[in-house]
Order: structure tokens, then sequence, then C-alpha cells
């Protein structure tokens, strides 16, 4: 039996498993962290059991992360998923920082050495810069890296 | 998606106007890259949702038959379109609207260009390479060649037709017309390997 991809071969549209395999020359040796709510059930979950695999098999290294956080927090992120749908939706300022608390309290576990955050003092911006891998929460990653660096003085 | 729906027509005549241009693009020149193997009704999603779901066929047939690959650019494009809906709306008493169907949801979308590093020398090589490649690059050399370099010519017509290519100007005069025909990305590509095939069943075929 060939490579995972390789068998999507058998039936990917004709090129398409090449042109995937081209795409990954340009990311390969790159690392991903994928930080979702749960590692099963759930359509997130269900795509990274298959699609962490082959982003290995293309040279990606991947590392799957869970967050866990209130059901205010589920409530508030359900509520960018429907904006980003197209859908209306009201954000208030507790919506807000309670997202931002469970992203950073997230992000001093993954990053596993908040005391060492804490002495690096001023460079602590840059260590976050080239350890957290910034995602589609750009702003709120930017947020955390000021308020880490703050408490770090 | 820009969070833009039409639920009736002049609505989307209002939203087209104002939507950033790949949101044109997306809608009408990418329904031939998002539909590979067969078009439907028409081949554009303006045409489609208009006679689908507004039920207003007349119009769809009026803006089924805009190729976009003949305006110079997207702009020229959007025009015309508002131009066909302006005009339409202007006769009916009532404006047509989807009651139950689904709205027209405005989405935009990048094109991003991949060095594929297929380099080919004969036509041989050329007819090889095409009947393998990802279709996407039927769409970037047939289609979308056409946006870059104006409506007279697409990549492989060039590279068939030039003195400094394969120097087969019989070839890229058949080609060219392939782009033409209203077919999908995967009837254009078996249409030329088909045209490949004749030729190089003809002795002294580079």
């Amino acid at each position: 039996m060939g490579s995972m991809l390789e068998q999507y071969g058998e039936i990917a549209p004709r090129g398409t498993v090449d042109f995937l395999r081209r795409l990954a020359q340009r990311v390969a040796g790159k690392r991903m962290i994928h930080v979702n709510s749960t590692r099963h059930g759930g359509g997130v979950a269900e795509i990274l059991h298959r699609l962490l695999p082959l982003l290995e098999e293309v040279g990606v290294k991947t590392c799957w992360e869970v967050m866990t956080g209130s059901g205010f927090f589920y409530r508030t992120t359900k509520n960018f998923h429907n904006g980003l749908q197209g859908s209306k939706q009201r954000i208030t300022p507790d919506m807000y920082e309670a997202y931002l608390e469970c992203n950073r309290e997230t992000a001093k576990r993954l990053l596993n050495e908040p005391d060492r955050m804490a002495a690096l003092g001023r460079q602590a911006k840059e260590y976050a810069r080239h350890r957290f891998l910034i995602t589609r929460h750009l702003q709120d990653n930017l947020a955390l890296i000021i308020l880490l660096s703050q408490g770090a003085r | 998606m820009l969070g833009k729906r039409a639920l009736d027509e002049s609505r989307l005549l209002e939203i087209i106007e104002e939507v950033p241009s790949d949101s044109i693009y997306y809608h009408t020149h990418s329904y031939y890259l998002r539909h590979p193997y067969s078009q439907g009704l028409f081949p554009n999603d303006f045409a489609s949702w208009v006679a689908l779901h507004a039920q207003d066929r007349v119009l769809g047939e009026r803006l089924g038959i805009l190729d976009p690959f003949e305006f110079e650019n997207i702009e020229q494009l959007r025009d015309e379109i508002m131009t066909i809906i302006a005009d339409h709306l202007s006769h009916l008493g009532t404006i047509p609207r989807c009651t139950t169907g689904e709205p027209f949801e405005f989405v935009r979308s990048h094109v991003i260009e991949v060095d594929l590093d297929l380099e080919v020398w004969r036509l041989r090589e050329f007819r090889k390479a095409l009947a393998r490649v990802e279709v996407g690059a039927v769409y970037n050399h047939v289609c979308e060649a056409r946006l870059r370099k104006g409506r007279l010519s697409d990549d492989f017509t060039g590279w068939l037709s030039a003195k400094e290519g394969l120097g087969l100007p019989d070839l890229g005069e058949q080609v060219v017309k392939v782009g033409r025909l209203g077919l999908s990305l995967e009837g254009m590509r078996e249409r030329i390997v088909r045209l490949c095939d004749r030729f190089l069943g003809t002795p002294g075929s580079p």
C-alpha cells in the first residue's frame, strides 16, 4: 500500500497529488501547530485526524494542542464563527476579554516556560514571537505578546 | 465571504456596483476553475442565481452569454453586468426576488500562481505534460492568460505559434479556438491533447 497521499491519487483529479507535492516543497521543514477545543467530535477534530498525517507526509512538522475554555468563551467563539460567515454579531467587551484570557492561558501553557518569559524581560516579546505560531488571531496574539512582556518587566 | 447578500435583483445590482473587483472575478472568471468538469446552466454565478433563485430566466439568459475573458479588465465586465441588469429592471413592474431559494452571497478570492517546475521543449512533451497536469494549469494558461495578454492569445497558442516556440502557427490557430468553445476546463484539455495527437501523427512534427 502506498503512502496516504498516493492512495488519494487513485481517485483525486488528474495532477492533484503532484500539485500538492510541489506546493509542499515551499513549506517543507516548517512547523505548524493546530489549536482547537477538542480531539474528538466536531468537524475540526475530524479534519485534523486526517489532515495532520498528510501534512507530515509532505514534510510539514505538525503538532496538535487542545485549548479548554469556559462556556462563555465557547459562546464568544461561536459568535466569531457566525460573524465570519456573514451574519451580524454583537461582541461585547466582556466576551472579547473572555476570549483573550483563554488565549493567554493557553499560550502560557503552550510556551511552557512562563517563568522564563518573566526572566527574559524585554526579550519576552521576541521570544513569544518565535515560539507562538500566529494563526488567524493575529491581533489577539499581538495583544498577548504585549501583555506578557508587560508582565515580564 | 463579504457578508453581503442579495435577495432580489435590485439589491444584487447595488452590491455588484460596490464590491471589490476580485469578487466580480470570483463570480465570473473563476466559475470555470470551480467547475472544471462541466458547467451548470450558465457559466457564471450571477446568471445562475437570477435564473434559478429569482426565477428570472430572461435575465439569466442575458447574463449567461457573457464571456468574462472577452473584456479587457474586470471593471469593464462589471459595467456590462450592471448595464444589463439595470436595463432589464427598467422594463419590469416588480423586482424579481428570491422567495424559496437561497440569497446570493458575495465572495471574494485571491488567485495565487504556483510555478510547477514543468518545462517542455517539444510537442510530444507538451502533450504528455498537458494530459497529466492539474487542471488549474489549463485555466491559468488558456483562460487567465487572455486577461493578462489580451483577447487574442493564450499562453499555449503563443508558444506553439511563435518562431521562438514550436513554430506551428496552424496548430496554434486551432488551439486558440478551443478557449472560445464554451467548454469546461477538462473539455479544453481533452480537445487540445487531441489536436496535438493529430499533429504528432504528421511526419516531421517537432
